[in-house]
């Protein structure tokens, strides 16, 4: 059986899929990264592969923010951005969808979707204010697990009035209104209209949000967000069954696609690296003034990539010497 | 002599006229080198937080001229048309300077151009003698080259109009907005216009705007811009849809500009009401490109599709 991977490596989650030659899923895992997304892939091929018989890796696609480090790693034959992933997961499940929201670690992501294909997008700008490391990180201060905060969110019949536009104000708005006395689900569910609204005005900015909505990445799982949503947008949310991993699902179908149509071969360097042993480390280049940080990769005691260096000094040097390997 | 000019700020047009000044009055001349991190982080730990980041980069290279010039030329730019300013931080610069750079001492050469008591010349001739320096009678070269009164983009126009003329046009077509000290600055940027050469995208930005279109877009909103660096983007944004029909554009500011958060605001209305993708891009002092590169990647594929339908 052919099967192509999907890897998306996220802030807050390394997420990977398994998708056949008709681009139906095989396999999905959700991870959480823990700040190490070497290991979390390492992992999650580990056990993404697991019981699995027959199969052959005939294409991988990588996405999400570590997508050139973990391709580079691993060989990947399409290395794209989380954007269009996420758009092409979307239209392969939804054809009919007009508009994809789509809020993960550090990202959020409205996708306005015209005759099929993308016709804008917006994304957050330089604040990670009303993402899901936000949300991590509240549960976390209410001593909270992250499945239980939606769930109470949800229950909040009273949203209380939450500042929403930075979240050092949500932060301490939400400390005033507990002090205040007011119950915790109904703090929570103004936390999440307030992340709403700010979602809304933030990336909406009077952009026409027409249905089908579809709702996805690892903060649809909040049952407090999407019902804010919905109460704000006046819409039903759709949310597709994967959606935690339609950015790995994305990535594959993209992989799919580029080596059934130009018929190539895949560049993967097998499922071997889950056992080895990969080490990062950084150091300043001080070559010039740019002062480029620049990461090395090493497999056992071999520097497999270079990355960061504006100039190519180091990331080329890797790929003569590879080249000369093969 | 030595003089030396800061390259930041709108150096980037008016750097050829400066110089050719200076040398005419026998003068040496010279520029500090295209930022990079080290020049940029030298100004951002120099000066207030709340100061925006091109700001932030002429002081860093104010302080790599200093200590190997005579004297270090501030531009203060009040005015350099009718009804119109730049921004308050120019009309300020030769405070912020003096504040934030100390030891520049005496070596500071304040040029103060306040459009229409001062034109160009007057400007650099009240600065030369100044210095004890016999102003030149003739007018510049550069400025008898052009006809027409903006003559400060004007200046990049001549070089660009080469460019113009080697670009293919089977090419997508992007039209970049923004300040020029935003544009052609590629350490504050992350080497955005590279980044569109490398994926073989032709660009027009707004200092390539042909005389022809001066006040034409800026004339036709509703209510007079009077921010220079607004009106030649309106003027620019004319010229890209109705000439050249490009597919999409990009907007370059930094992070906190004021007068750029209306600009920006109404130029994408403008755009979007001629059905064009736009892509902001807001930029801080942060050196990780992730941001940068994944939306400029999905922007590109946007307009690639949005080719292919059409």
């Amino acid at each position: 059986m052919k099967l192509y991977l999907g890897i998306d490596v996220g802030s807050v989650s390394t997420n990977i899929v398994l998708i056949d030659n008709q681009g139906k899923l095989v396999r999905k895992l959700y991870l959480r990264s823990q700040g190490n997304p070497v290991a979390s892939v390492q992992k999650g091929l580990a056990q993404v592969i697991k019981e699995l018989k027959d199969y052959e890796i005939a294409g991988v696609g990588t996405t999400g923010s570590g997508r050139q480090m973990i391709g580079k790693l691993i060989g990947a034959d399409l290395i794209k951005n989380e954007i269009t992933a996420h758009a092409v997961a979307c239209l392969h499940l939804e054809p009919e969808v007009r508009t994809i929201i789509e809020i993960g670690g550090q990202d959020s992501k409205l996708i306005l979707i015209k005759d099929g294909i993308v016709n804008d997008f917006a994304m957050n700008t330089v604040c990670a204010a009303g993402t899901g490391s936000f949300l991590d990180q509240q549960a976390a201060r209410l001593q909270m697990e992250i499945a239980d905060f939606g769930n109470t969110a949800a229950t909040g019949n009273h949203p209380v009035r939450i500042a929403g536009r930075c979240a050092v104000f949500a932060e301490s708005d939400m400390i005033h209104k507990q002090q205040m006395g007011h119950p915790m689900e109904d703090i929570l569910a103004g936390l999440c209209e307030a992340l709403v609204r700010n979602f809304i005005n933030n990336l909406g900015k009077g952009r026409d949000i027409k249905p089908p909505v579809i709702f996805q990445g690892g903060v649809a799982a909040n049952q407090g967000i999407r019902k804010a949503f919905e109460r704000i947008l006046g819409h039903k949310l759709l949310i597709p069954e994967q959606f935690d991993v339609m950015g790995a699902y994305g990535a594959a179908l993209l992989a799919q696609n580029e080596m059934m149509s130009q018929k190539l071969s895949t560049k993967f360097k097998g499922f071997q690296i889950i056992n080895e042993t990969i080490t990062t480390s950084s150091f300043d280049c001080d070559a010039c003034a740019n002062q480029c940080e620049v990461v090395e990769l090493r497999q056992g005691n071999q520097l497999v990539a270079c990355l960061g260096d504006k100039c190519g000094k180091w990331s080329n040097q890797i790929m003569e010497e590879g080249l000369a390997i093969s | 002599m030595i003089i030396g000019l800061p390259q930041g700020l709108l150096y980037f047009w008016f750097a050829p006229l400066w110089r050719e000044y200076w040398q005419k009055v026998n003068c040496s001349v010279i520029s500090s080198p295209p930022t990079d991190r080290q020049l940029m982080m030298t100004g951002v730990g120099s000066t207030l937080d709340e100061i925006c980041l091109p700001i932030k980069i002429f002081i860093g290279h104010v302080k790599w001229l200093v200590p190997k010039v005579d004297k270090v030329m501030i531009p203060h730019l009040v005015k350099i048309e009718p009804k119109a300013f730049i921004c308050p931080k120019f009309m300020g610069l030769p405070d912020i300077v003096r504040h934030t750079v100390p030891e520049i001492g005496e070596k500071m050469l304040v040029v103060k151009f306040d459009h229409p008591k001062t034109n160009f010349k007057q400007a650099l001739d009240q600065a030369a003698r100044q210095l004890g320096l016999k102003p030149p009678k003739k007018e510049f070269d550069l400025q008898n080259q052009l006809q027409g009164e903006r003559i400060w983009p004007g200046l990049l126009n001549l070089n660009f109009q080469k460019m113009l003329n080697q670009q293919t046009e089977n090419n997508l077509k992007i039209g970049v907005l923004g300040h020029p000290y935003c544009i052609y600055d590629p350490c504050f940027n992350l080497e955005l216009l590279k980044r569109l050469r490398e994926n073989d995208l032709t660009y027009y930005t707004p200092e390539m705007t042909p005389i022809c279109y001066q006040g034409q877009g800026a004339g036709s909103l509703e209510k007079d811009l009077f921010w220079t660096l607004g009106r030649l983007q309106f003027d620019a944004l004319e010229w890209m849809l109705e000439e050249l029909n490009v597919d999409g554009f990009i907007h370059i500011s930094t992070f906190a500009c004021g007068p750029e958060a209306i600009v920006g605001e109404l130029l994408e209305k403008r755009i979007r009401q001629a059905n064009k993708p736009i892509l902001k891009l807001n930029y801080e002092e942060h050196s990780g490109e992730a941001g940068v590169i994944t939306r400029l990647e999905a922007f590109l594929d946007l307009m690639k599709y949005r080719c292919q339908v059409c």
